[in-house]
């Protein structure tokens, strides 16, 4: 039987494609008879020689996605709610404020045509053609609804955000801040990816006036509207079923009807589902070296920031690693390098310089003030300094062993977290290379909620953690220094204590004093954008000399794209640098149904 | 006799209590909480973690913790009037849950243990009646050998070749997609369609155990006297073969058939996952991920009480169906 065939008997069957998910993609290539026959089995509407194109040129064709967030049927599309939105879903239904492109490292206007800050004033500016999948233009009242219900829920808009009202006109969103606040700031604020336009007021206003806790309970699950390129169309055990919204501001650019998202909680299922062209898309995936070579010609890899990466913490509070000079002397032993290649030579760069800053913004960000941070040796181990450094903090090498005055060997037990495959490995390279030196450490894996409370509740004294909190808002500085002072997912249970700290000059041979939460705190309400670069020079200084967290690898998000059956941008198309290009991509038009 | 029947079923009752007492603080036992997960994927997701930490708050005003011997006394005040709670993770009573994924695992399960004893019977007693045959030593063979591979490891190579690599069956699900659920013809077939790569692996690797224990049994029989007396009296092969050796070789096997049912839901949980197949055991996994402790002891209570009403059902009914054994005393088949 030949695939054409197996598929139009699958049809026929349960209107099940999974097999016809299979042969679809070589059944499009077909131009003859057999391939429009085909598709002709599954829609009624193709004539022979040609695509089964309706008269607004959009094919009666499924991209096929997957979810890996739960099962459908137990989610819903309320992306207020604490428990079980699938967001996966929901950046197709509902569109964006901006978006973070990580190529140009510049903002993209998506439901917005425009934003304005003047000193303690923002305006926000809805595009004319956002509407609602019912044919209803959004309006400022459904982004007002929708912001008051985020004040509830204490998001992180309102840390400096007074008010909110109607503009001008019913598309002007004015925002009154309660202190003067950086621009970049409240931009990657509005264009974080969670963020969506969803306030549907005939649904959201009712919970105007009640507790934050009843919009957080909220599952929306029927008589769903959206603003995105797809309406909600259905969900089962199996699969969320989206339709093309013809509403959508750029609807005559998305050329497909379906949007399929499979379920498919397990890493190797959304693997083999690339592998066998089971699926189109798949959002973000970690697929390893060894499987990414066995992948079909037609997947294409996109990889990009995860401003996110393995790092090593410290319990500032404990005897040794609260001292800078054993921190240091840490820093001078791990070879990033080493570890990246061990942990995953495609998907992980090394940190060139120890500051806190996403590597790929370092120079831009730290300009002649670069060369003079220290590196660590970032492809060495460099023992003399850090032997040399430990000497100085009091401590003896014996019998190969670092021990303090008392004779205690210097390590203990290094936490990591059981079951994350790539930081196990990079967590055997980096106990290995400090053992080589004479450290003493043994590794304690353990699983992931224990892992959290353990450094939520400082019960650690050194372990592997991010050192960045991740997304696109890491590239800007302010947050990933702000976030390696306070740590905000733990509680701040590394104890880095919020006082003045002397480190050596950034200038010459002399010392500074500096209170680094101070200081960063000073970004988040600087308009000055000279101010604020010599204020992230300066942290980044004191994180590079005093290290409250030690970040040593930056990991690659990987996102898949197939070409076998659709038109995808070529690598060096920008688009492409938009999280997440499955997402990004069909509502650019940019992601169609190929009619070669 | 009455008195034999009120025992066994005040011990099936005293049997779920110990266990669901036993569960419900080995459960509590666990670390974390069921936040802990929600927390970190929030995190992943991108929310801000002042926000993850005022949502889950939220949340917990809701349900706050209760002290656990009070939380263990509702729950088995519940329990007793067939309330199993709410899902912290899903927000949904887990006995509508339960309702819904049961039946899938049920079907799973007792389809293909209906097969291993089939099969496996009928291979056994065919090896047994061509004793020291090519065939027996074939078949003892392949039986040792499929005994010894795990039937996780047989499912994700059917799952890799049958479904990605050839197509041929679906890689995940229960039914199809678009199939309403309603007892239909194209959804039982969508059904058996999606049931059937289970089924299969749940199945081959159980077989050979099955067929050697009816060969062991049916040769043992074979060299009996009133198997030779009945040769002796000229009876046909076939008479001999179903009549007096089937039988009484079966009859060991009964007891284990429901005992197996019983075992065989929580070997589901692995199943399950590799097929994302969303029965039981599925949700078990899903539950132990997120700490949902209603789901997770709702889960295992009826993989419990299954196991235990197997033992039941197989000792009130074994005498019935060998008549050598009375009632009572040392009868019990398990």
């Amino acid at each position: 039987m030949s695939k054409i065939a197996v598929k139009v008997y699958a049809m026929s069957r349960t209107n099940d494609d999974y097999s016809g998910t299979i042969s679809r993609r070589h059944a499009i290539k077909l131009s003859g008879v057999a391939g429009a026959a085909a598709l002709a089995g599954c829609t009624g509407e193709s004539s022979p020689g040609e695509m089964s194109a309706n008269s607004d040129g959009v094919f009666d064709i499924t991209l096929t996605g997957a979810t890996n967030e739960g099962v459908p049927s137990n989610m819903h599309l309320n992306p207020m709610a604490t428990q079980n939105y699938d967001w996966v879903a929901g950046n197709h239904v509902f569109e964006r404020f901006a978006a973070y492109n990580f190529e140009t490292q510049e903002f993209e206007m998506a439901g917005l045509s425009d934003w304005s800050f003047e000193d303690e004033t923002v305006t926000l500016t809805l595009r004319d053609d956002l509407k609602w999948d019912t044919g209803d233009d959004v309006t400022a009242g459904d982004v007002i609804t929708q912001f008051k219900l985020m004040k509830k829920t204490e998001a992180t808009l309102w840390d400096f955000t007074d008010s909110v009202e109607q503009g001008e006109d019913d598309k002007t969103v004015v925002l009154t801040l309660s202190r003067s606040t950086n621009p970049e700031i409240i931009k990657h604020t509005l264009a974080n990816s969670d963020l969506r336009i969803h306030g549907y007021q005939p649904v959201y206003n009712e919970f105007l006036d009640q507790d934050a806790a009843a919009i957080q309970q909220f599952e929306w699950e029927e008589d769903v509207h959206g603003n995105g390129p797809f309406s909600f169309e259905s969900k089962s055990d199996q699969a969320w079923t989206l339709t093309r919204n013809e509403h959508f501001h750029n609807a005559e650019e998305v050329k497909f009807s379906t949007y399929e998202l499979l379920n498919r909680q397990d890493n190797n299922a959304l693997q083999q589902g690339l592998m066998g062209e089971e699926l189109d898309v798949v959002s973000s995936l970690f697929v390893p070296p060894s499987v990414v070579e066995g992948l079909p010609d037609s997947v294409e890899e996109v990889t990009l920031p995860a401003n996110w990466g393995y790092g090593v913490i410290f319990n500032h509070n404990h005897e040794d690693f609260g001292k800078r000079k054993v921190r240091q002397a840490i820093a001078h032993v791990i070879n990033r390098q080493q570890v990246a290649d061990n942990a995953g030579p495609r998907t992980k760069n090394p940190a060139p310089k120890v500051t806190g800053i996403s590597p790929a913004d370092q120079e831009s960000w730290l300009g002649d003030a670069y060369d003079s941070f220290e590196s660590y040796g970032p492809d060495a181990t460099q023992s003399e300094a850090a032997a040399a450094l430990l000497r100085e903090a009091g401590y003896e090498k014996s019998d190969g062993t670092w021990q303090d005055r008392d004779g205690n060997s210097l390590g203990g037990s290094y936490m990591t977290p059981a079951g994350w495959s790539d930081w196990t490995t990079a967590t055997n390279t980096v106990v290995d290379q400090l053992n080589a030196f004479g450290f003493d450490f043994e590794i304690n894996s353990i699983p992931t909620s224990d892992f959290y409370s353990a450094y939520t509740e400082s019960e650690f004294a050194i372990g592997a953690f991010y050192w960045m909190p991740g997304g696109a808002r890491s590239s800007f500085p302010y947050f990933p220094l702000r976030w390696q002072l306070n740590n905000p997912d733990i509680g701040g249970g590394h104890n880095f204590e919020e006082t003045e700290y002397t480190i050596p000059a950034m200038e010459g041979s002399g010392e500074m004093t500096i209170n680094p939460f101070e200081e960063i705190r000073s970004v988040a309400t600087t308009q000055d954008e000279a101010a604020v670069t010599e204020a992230i020079q300066r942290v980044a200084w004191h994180s590079n000399q005093n290290l409250p967290l030690l970040g040593l690898v930056e990991k690659q998000d990987q996102s898949w794209l197939t070409s076998g059956g659709w038109d995808i941008p070529s690598a060096d198309d920008d688009a492409r640098g938009v999280k997440w290009p499955s997402h990004w991509l069909p509502k650019q038009g940019k992601l169609n149904p190929s009619e070669q | 006799m009455v008195n034999y029947y009120v025992r066994r079923t005040a011990r099936v009752f005293v049997t779920i209590f110990m266990v669901a007492s036993l569960t419900f603080g080995l459960i509590r036992l666990l670390p974390g909480g069921p936040y802990t997960l929600l927390r970190t994927r929030l995190l992943r997701q991108g929310v801000p973690a002042a926000e993850v930490d005022a949502r889950i708050a939220n949340l917990q005003n809701i349900r706050p913790d209760a002290p656990i011997w009070e939380q263990y006394i509702d729950y088995m005040f519940a329990l007793a009037q067939g309330n199993l709670g709410m899902s912290i993770s899903l927000n949904e009573p887990v006995v509508s849950i339960l309702a819904k994924s049961a039946p899938w695992t049920v079907f799973v399960v007792l389809v293909s243990t209906i097969l291993v004893f089939v099969i496996g019977i009928s291979l056994g007693a065919l090896q047994a009646y061509w004793e020291g045959s090519r065939f027996d030593k074939v078949f003892s063979g392949i039986s040792i050998s499929l005994m010894s591979v795990p039937f996780y490891v047989i499912a994700v190579l059917a799952l890799y070749i049958f479904a990605y690599q050839f197509g041929w069956f679906p890689t995940a699900g229960t039914v199809g997609r678009g199939v309403e659920p309603a007892l239909s013809v194209p959804f039982v077939l969508s059904a058996l369609e999606h049931g059937m790569l289970p089924i299969f692996s749940y199945t081959l690797g159980a077989i050979g155990g099955q067929a050697l224990a009816m060969r062991g049994n049916s040769i043992q029989i074979l060299g009996n006297d009133y198997v030779q007396v009945a040769r002796l009296r000229g009876l046909s092969d076939r008479r001999i073969a179903t009549r007096y050796v089937a039988r009484n070789a079966i009859l060991p096997m009964y007891t284990g058939f429901l005992l197996l049912l019983g075992f065989r839901l929580g070997g589901t949980v692995i199943l399950e996952q590799i097929f994302s197949y969303t029965g039981l055991g599925y949700y078990l996994i899903s539950a132990l991920n997120t700490n949902d402790y209603p789901l997770m002891m709702g889960t295992f209570l009826v993989i419990t009480v299954a196991l235990v009403l197997g033992v039941y059902v197989a000792d009130l009914t074994y005498s019935k169906i060998d008549p050598r054994i009375s009632a009572g005393g040392s009868d019990e088949a398990y």
